[in-house]
């Protein structure tokens, strides 16, 4: 009781983030090329809240011009992936521009912009694997693979591969890496830019990218597209981020994300 | 475009090896280098909020368990006894309540409920120092009631006998006592709060663990990440205990002591009538 009463008392002067001027973007600064955190302002990278350190990466990039479209401040939380969609629908950030794809789960419980960004999906495998030459889906056959959990990739692509042994879906892009690498899965699925940054990570790593063929994973359009995700109902920040994306075309996006990932930390 | 893209960034990658090392140690010297600061002020923050948590703990552990040490007496009139009876029930209720539930469950539920439900936007701060204080003041409630339960009856009835009210033969007698006996356990929930501030990552607080994890998702390296967190982990966690154990030796007092023999009030009065300054030797 004593607790709560100090609770609000303190809350009560806490208010300076809450609307007015700021916009709050939450993302989990450690999603490169989407956003990562560095140690210092370069390349224009924004201060994290609450840490010395600064966020960069296309979707702050993303959040910048937003920002600045809205004539608002930019605030950068950092925050875990899976608590990300908890903070925009509690109201502690405004919006979330953390490279989440716009699925009818998560349309359920968050509103989401037009897309800022369309991820193609891409296959990672060891450059010595039994797959590096693999041209389509149906080459995967028997493949040992996992993704990131609640992910389209995991949810919608692995199933795809015929006679696949799937693995539990991995909380992270750095532990689905780390388990590639280490042999425990052979396989893995996820976007082009994380796959790219993966590439320079590790070099016995390839990308497979079936775009070009007949035999690419089948994604409904709308699942590979990557929006900003609001508060339900708060219809006047969407329609003003809409509008902003509205003024970028999809070549816009892809030079921006080039940009990115000739910016972050692996490619310098 | 896409995989002349990538073989572009592989031989840039390859030409200039300075980046990235393919090796483990030389990878983990490479992060230190660039993001040292980062793990330094992560476990910064750790420490901070381990400490305070786990000072404001044990004194939320202390309130709430000499509260559910009191016996409830039948000379008491009426109304204290109904006043500890609801008291003793309410601490109850949140010594479980607290005890009972995951903090990564708690931290969300109150950071996230308090902003959902009743629209207070708490400090990230404020949050983590609450949540982790009150987890510790759970955990401590149940250590404290333990240790001056395991303090003899004797000592406070001789504490009444010599005149001292309840509140003095608590302060003064059971509590110095309970307290060494329970120090132990204080540096273990220290020890614990160390390693369990990880979880304040799902509010955003940037402590060690969400800061090689800010990491790990930037170049991609996770054994290596964390790898340094876990010697840094380790580092804190044995500096900690070892300064508690040398609190808890300086609280023994001297470990050895010299029987007073040149006392002559001791020898007039007779208490002790023969200097044991020398051995015996047994002989057959």
């Amino acid at each position: 009781m004593i607790a709560l009463v100090a609770m609000t008392a303190f809350a009560g002067g806490q208010q300076e983030g809450t609307k007015g001027n700021t916009l709050r973007v939450g993302m989990e600064c450690a999603y490169a090329p989407y956003n990562w955190a560095q140690s210092d302002s370069s390349n224009g990278a924004v201060p994290i809240k609450g840490s010395s350190d600064y966020a960069y990466g296309y979707d702050v990039m993303m959040a910048k011009y937003i920002a600045e479209e809205l004539g608002m401040d930019l605030e950068i939380v950092k925050l875990d992936w899976d608590s990300l969609p908890v903070a925009v629908q509690s109201g502690s950030i405004d919006c979330g521009i953390c490279g989440q794809s716009i699925t009818s789960e998560r349309l359920q419980t968050l509103d989401f912009s037009t897309p800022y960004y369309y991820a193609s999906i891409v296959a990672l495998t060891s450059k010595s694997g039994p797959f590096a030459n693999a041209q389509g889906v149906s080459d995967l056959a028997g493949a040992v693979c996992t993704s990131q959990l609640n992910t389209i990739w995991y949810d919608i692509c692995l199933p795809q591969i015929p006679g696949a042994k799937i693995l539990t879906a991995l909380e992270s892009a750095p532990a689905m890496l780390v388990s590639l690498n280490s042999g425990v899965s052979n396989l893995v699925v996820t976007d082009q830019p994380t796959a790219l940054a993966a590439c320079m990570a590790y070099p016995s790593m390839t990308m497979l990218d079936f775009s070009k063929s007949n035999d690419d994973f089948k994604v409904s359009e709308e699942e590979i597209n990557i929006g900003i995700s609001i508060r339900k109902g708060n219809s006047a920040l969407l329609e003003k981020i809409n509008a902003a994306l509205a003024k970028l075309t999809p070549e816009d996006f892809v030079s921006m994300m080039n940009e990115a990932i000739a910016a972050q930390p692996l490619a310098n | 475009m896409k995989p002349s893209l990538l073989s572009h960034l592989q031989t840039k990658e390859a030409e200039k090896m300075t980046s990235l090392p393919s090796d483990f140690l030389g990878r983990v010297f490479f992060i230190l280098q660039r993001y040292g600061m980062s793990y330094l002020r992560g476990a910064g923050t750790t420490l901070l909020i381990s400490l305070i948590s786990t000072l404001f703990g044990c004194i939320i552990g202390f309130g709430v368990g000499v509260v559910q040490y009191l016996p409830i007496e039948e000379r008491l009139p009426w109304w204290k006894r109904w006043l500890l009876v609801l008291a003793k029930g309410l601490l109850k209720i949140y010594v479980e309540v607290f005890r009972g539930t995951p903090m990564m469950v708690q931290s969300m539920f109150i950071y996230y409920g308090a902003s959902q439900l009743m629209g207070i936007n708490m400090s990230m701060w404020f949050a983590a120092f609450f949540i982790v204080s009150i987890n510790t003041g759970a955990y401590m409630a149940e250590t404290v009631r333990g240790g001056l339960l395991s303090i003899d009856n004797g000592q406070t009835e001789g504490a009444l006998a010599v005149g001292m009210s309840p509140i003095r033969a608590m302060n003064y007698v059971l509590i110095p006592q309970a307290l060494r006996n329970i120090m132990p356990q204080i540096g273990n929930n220290l020890i614990i709060n160390i390693k369990d501030t990880c979880v304040l990552s799902v509010i955003g607080t940037v402590e060690l663990f969400f800061a090689s994890k800010s990491v790990a998702g930037t170049y991609y390296t996770y054994f290596e990440s964390m790898a340094i967190a876990m010697v840094l982990y380790l580092t804190m966690t044995i500096v900690a205990s070892k300064l508690l154990r040398l609190w808890e030796k300086k609280m023994d007092g001297p470990s050895s002591y010299d029987l007073a023999t040149t006392d002559t009030l001791a020898f007039t009065s007779g208490l002790l009538t023969m200097a044991p300054a020398k051995k015996k030797e047994r002989r057959d």
